[in-house]
């Protein structure tokens, strides 16, 4: 009982907009203190995911010149590939993994939504964190 | 395409109940490691996340010993919000539930587990 109120709770923080060609999907994250607005991802009907460039608006609204933490966003898109920065804003999934269950196979969407939001959270934060070319992280 | 992205979506955040409680399945895998959250609900005001023990194994070994490593996880932890206990080497979110909704909290976590997991050897 507790688990299906839960799901309730969770189901009213977090919205989605359904249309023919895509879909919009709202999170709570955390961006900081001087933020409400909830982050909202595309799903594209062709699979494409993108965050609509929000991560780099928050952190240019923040930090204002981004350009010396450059290297450590590029590290972190490449660490954890799939990731592409198109048009120097916007972060995009294009390709997804293919998982295997039992004798079926299926594209894993949320493992590509789980890659993006990794990389948003260590991104919204690059001005405390280290990022090397593996991917591993320490403090500045 | 879009059928099957919004049929995924909606396992997005699941709760399910287990013996040892509440579980709310995150989509975190960690070299194939499932990283979910217990729920506990402390009084009539407060919540708890938690992160299960397959986060602390993973804290282990990443960073080699999570104890030593107690300073540097605090610190990720803290730019979300969040708290870790290094006893039990687990990351946790303590919550009025009117000054912050479920959903939010499961976020938060969600960043700080993102944060930390790429710690490496201290």
């Amino acid at each position: 009982m507790q688990a299906q109120a839960l799901n309730e709770y969770i189901g009213q923080g977090i919205k989605r907009e359904v249309y023919k060609d895509k879909t919009l999907l709202y999170l709570p994250f955390y961006f900081g203190e001087n933020t409400s607005e909830p982050l909202c991802l595309i799903w594209s009907k062709d699979g494409t995911l993108s965050d609509g460039g929000r991560t780099l608006l928050e952190l240019k609204k923040r930090l204002g010149d981004i350009t010396p933490y450059s290297e450590r966003i590029g590290n972190v898109l490449s660490s954890l590939g799939l990731i592409s920065l198109e048009g120097g804003q916007k972060l995009v999934i294009k390709h997804f993994q293919t998982c295997i269950q039992g004798e079926q196979t299926y594209i894993d969407y949320l493992g590509g939504l789980s890659k993006l939001l990794r990389a948003i959270s260590l991104i919204n934060v690059i001005d405390t964190i280290e990022v090397d070319k593996y991917g591993e992280v320490s403090l500045c | 395409m879009l059928n099957e992205i919004n049929k995924q979506l909606d396992t997005l955040f699941h709760a399910y109940e287990k013996n040892s409680g509440t579980n709310i399945c995150t989509h975190i895998y960690l070299d194939g490691t499932p990283m979910n959250l217990i729920f506990i609900k402390e009084d009539g005001k407060f919540s708890r996340l938690v992160t299960t023990p397959d986060f602390s194994e993973w804290m282990a070994n990443c960073t080699g010993d999570y104890k030593k490593a107690t300073p540097q996880i605090k610190r990720l932890a803290a730019l979300y919000g969040v708290e870790f206990d290094s006893e039990n080497g687990s990351l946790f979110l303590r919550f009025r539930r009117n000054e912050m909704t479920i959903a939010q909290a499961v976020m938060r976590m969600v960043q700080a587990i993102y944060l930390v997991c790429g710690l490496g050897p201290v």
